[in-house]
């Protein structure tokens, strides 16, 4: 990298030449009305109100880009930019597969006109403001530092949370509250006559910077990265959260932003997440991320996992419990033999802390799978009894969640532990030997304590 | 050996630039002192550029009434010279003999020269594409050897590759992507008009926005003038709506000639390239790449195809336009081998580049 104070003197130049020519040229700034959004105390969307807005990119690279860039200090400003990083930059932007004769530009020689215009922004007098200034140059010198680097940026759905503005980091993922720029670009505010109600309880993004050298590739890592946070926000608490379209560079003032995999969004249960629940999420958040489900012998819980997310989508109570019962089902039972016996002496096995919560568990998965079975053969679901307890279809659904949760979690984490071939059947053969053994079940949940109690 | 004194390209000095083609005493596509009729085959800008110096000097300038739109659209000041014969079908009569212009589907109104001289028949090619281009015997032909090349033999359906294109614009301006489509002007006032006019199937809204830079607009309201009110009201390219589309990634279709250099606010746009590709044998006629695609939309002639059209020309002699492609020997030599009897021959010998 270049030497940072020299810049920083000849950017200062550059900016003192270019304002003259604005101020100039004040009289062509054109005004533009925006909708701004204003929210409600708690992050949620008010309403909009109609600002006054000077045109600054207009003015600049559809106006007076020509003069600017005929000015010395500009070609000076330019100088900087003609390292291998910055060639990297442009191919990034623009790459020429194959020859192709596409006329090639240099997009780093547009930088000088994005900082003026982001100074503008700040100083809509056309003065120089040399704190305004300073401020400016510190940001523009992180993301040259920083070039190939993108922040992304996705709305979290079906969320509500306490975090604020400066957010908190899970992993690689971070997670704040939304800002005005945001929502009014997520919501296409100003195209839009009414926006979408999804959006009106829409307070918290996800984001993540992410370096890559094209242009593409990064989409789909960042995209994979907020799967598994999502995933594991479903596994920790009840609620169905769900993230939009993902944004690239959306309030950079450096470089044009984009956006990828627009997601139809669906109002479902939201999700409360605390701040104080931070701790416990990032375990649950790190047997997700941490499981490989690309190896064969995992994928038995990758597909309980994209059962139990589908169940907590469906609006259908009867296909809730259905997908649920499967997702179980996927965890626990294998090859021939009786599926319930397997899944309730399996389940309440792993999963009770003790013998009265193991009896408990054992009666409510058999309830529950005989429910399953008689909804199959076309029973419809109602309220019932189980070891004396009254439970409605809602607190039947909501506890079979509770236990799918625990187990996903718990076998993210056991996979780990086992190797070789048939490691499910492995894995059932330790749990039911915990089953007829006591010391081998108190051994078995010691071992593995951090996740079966957490 | 052809006579160069009825055919030839004239280069000033061997220097590519402005070579008229030479039939007789019209002079095609380019400059020559102390000439009096000049012919304009199609309004490419490497065909017209000699336009300023030829209206200045020549007696007649004869051009299809579409590439005479064209060419007004660009510089509406020309069309007040008297100069101006514009033909559809018809002949100019001179005292040396009669000129024609003849369908060469290429772009729209492109078309070959022919004339008719002393009972010698003349043609220049032009840019052309084959078949469905208007064949006429021709003892002298002076062709046009651009993609006179074996590595250009891509195989194309124009109607499909362009219906294709629209498919996959409304599918990324459905999806919110905004698409800039870079071809050759011409190319890119059909692909307009194949999208607003010709296309079978669905139409985008009139809300989603066209861009175009003026001069390709101009030229789109001219050589279409009858459909002109089935075309939606296009942004200018650069003006202030076309900023206030751009800063706020509405989803949008910029149509943009291949000289034209983005600015980096584009550069996250699906991009869609015509043309400029060298689409050989075994490359299909779409080539999809990260962020975009390639279409081949071929509106020069495969060599296959350029052979074929010289048999049904069936000239004496060929002269090869060494001035516009640098595959006239090669072209020249395929000729020779394909048919013994005719001589062909690039022109000028030596090229310089300028």
């Amino acid at each position: 990298m270049f030497d940072k104070e020299i810049f920083k003197s000849d950017l200062l130049h550059f900016l003192n030449d270019s304002l003259k020519i604005c101020k100039n040229n004040s009289d062509k700034l054109k005004i533009k009305e925006i909708r701004k959004p204003v929210f409600f105390p708690n992050g949620k969307y008010k309403k909009s109100i109609t600002v006054d807005k000077g045109d600054f990119v207009f003015l600049i690279k559809g106006l007076l880009k020509n003069d600017i860039k005929n000015l010395k200090s500009y070609d000076v400003i330019t100088n900087f930019f003609v390292s291998s990083k910055f060639k990297k930059f442009n191919k990034k932007f623009h790459d020429n597969p194959d020859g192709n004769t596409e006329n090639i530009p240099y997009f780093v020689n547009e930088f000088p006109l994005n900082f003026l215009i982001e100074y503008l922004e700040h100083n809509t007098d056309f003065l120089m403001n040399k704190l305004s200034f300073h401020k400016s140059f510190t940001k523009f010198f992180k993301f040259l530092e920083e070039l190939l680097v993108d922040e992304y940026v996705a709305p979290l759905f079906n969320f509500t949370s306490d975090v604020d503005e400066k957010g908190i980091q899970i992993g690689d993922v971070g997670i704040r509250k939304i800002n005005s720029d945001e929502f009014y670009r997520f919501s296409k505010l100003d195209t839009v006559a009414e926006i979408s109600h999804i959006y009106h309880d829409l307070t918290h993004v996800m984001i993540m910077s992410h370096e890559s050298d094209d242009l593409h590739s990064g989409y789909d890592y960042v995209k994979e990265q907020f799967q598994i946070l999502v995933d594991s926000l479903s596994l920790f608490s009840i609620g169905s959260p769900q993230f939009g379209t993902v944004y690239k560079n959306i309030t950079s003032p450096w470089i044009h932003h984009d956006d990828k995999f627009e997601n139809n969004i669906t109002y479902q249960q939201a999700l409360q997440f605390n701040k104080t629940d931070k701790r416990k999420f990032a375990f649950i958040y790190g047997t997700q991320k941490f499981a490989d489900y690309t190896i064969k012998g995992n994928s038995f819980v990758r597909i309980s996992k994209n059962r139990f997310i589908s169940a907590l989508s469906r609006p259908d109570p009867l296909d809730k419990l259905i997908d649920l019962a499967i997702s179980m089902e996927s965890l626990y039972v294998s090859g021939p033999g009786d599926i319930t016996l397997k899944l309730v002496n399996r389940s309440s096995t792993l999963l009770a802390k003790n013998d009265k919560e193991r009896e408990d568990i054992w009666s409510f998965m058999k309830k529950a799978y005989s429910i399953r079975s008689g909804i199959v053969h076309g029973e419809e679901l109602r309220n019932t009894e189980i070891n004396g307890k009254n439970y409605t279809v809602d607190d039947i659904i909501g506890k079979l969640v509770i236990l799918t949760q625990k187990s996903i979690v718990i076998y993210s984490e056991l996979i780990n532990h086992y190797d070789g071939k048939n490691k499910i059947e492995k894995i059932y053969d330790d749990i039911d030997r915990a089953l007829i053994n006591k010391l081998f079940l108190k051994k078995f949940h010691s071992k593995h304590k951090k996740c079966i109690y957490s | 050996m052809a006579d160069f004194d009825l055919i030839d390209v004239v280069c000033n000095g061997g220097k590519r630039q402005h070579c008229p083609i030479k039939l007789s005493s019209v002079y095609c596509d380019g400059f020559k002192s102390e000439s009096k009729i000049g012919v304009f085959s199609h309004f490419h800008s490497d065909h017209i550029s000699a336009i300023t110096e030829c209206i200045g000097e020549y007696d007649v300038l004869i051009t299809h009434p579409i590439t005479f739109e064209a060419i007004t659209a660009i510089k509406p000041g020309f069309k007040l010279r008297e100069q101006w014969v514009t033909l559809d079908g018809n002949k100019y009569k001179t005292n040396f003999g009669t000129v024609r212009l003849l369908k060469a589907n290429h772009i729209p109104g492109s078309s070959q020269v022919h004339v008719e001289t002393d009972g010698t028949s003349l043609l220049y090619s032009g840019d052309f594409n084959y078949p469905d281009i208007e064949i006429q015997h021709a003892d002298h032909l002076v062709l046009d050897a651009t993609h006179g090349d074996p590595s250009f033999d891509g195989k194309t359906d124009r109607k499909s590759v362009m219906n294709r294109m629209f498919e996959d614009v409304k599918e990324k301006i459905f999806s919110h992507k905004p698409v800039i489509i870079k071809s050759s002007s011409g190319t890119l006032q059909e692909l307009i008009r194949h999208f607003e006019v010709a296309y079978d199937g669905s139409k985008l809204s009139h809300d989603v926005q066209f861009v175009a830079d003026k001069k390709q607009k101009d030229i789109l309201l001219k050589i279409f003038k009858h459909e002109k009110n089935e075309f939606r009201d296009i942004v200018d390219y650069d003006s202030y709506e076309y900023w206030d589309l751009i800063s706020s990634n509405k989803p949008c279709v910029i149509f943009l000639t291949n000289d034209v250099i983005v600015d980096s606010s584009l550069a996250n746009y699906y991009r869609m390239l015509v043309d400029r590709y060298k689409f050989t044998e075994d490359n299909p006629a779409i080539i999809p790449f990260e962020g975009g695609c390639r279409y081949n939309l071929a509106s020069h002639a495969s060599i296959e195809n350029i052979l074929n059209y010289v048999g049904d020309v069936n000239p004496k002699t060929v002269v090869t336009d060494f001035s516009r492609s640098g595959y006239a020997p090669a072209l020249a030599k395929l000729i020779h081998l394909k048919y013994p009897e005719i001589n062909a021959y690039p022109r000028p010998a030596k090229i310089k580049n300028v």
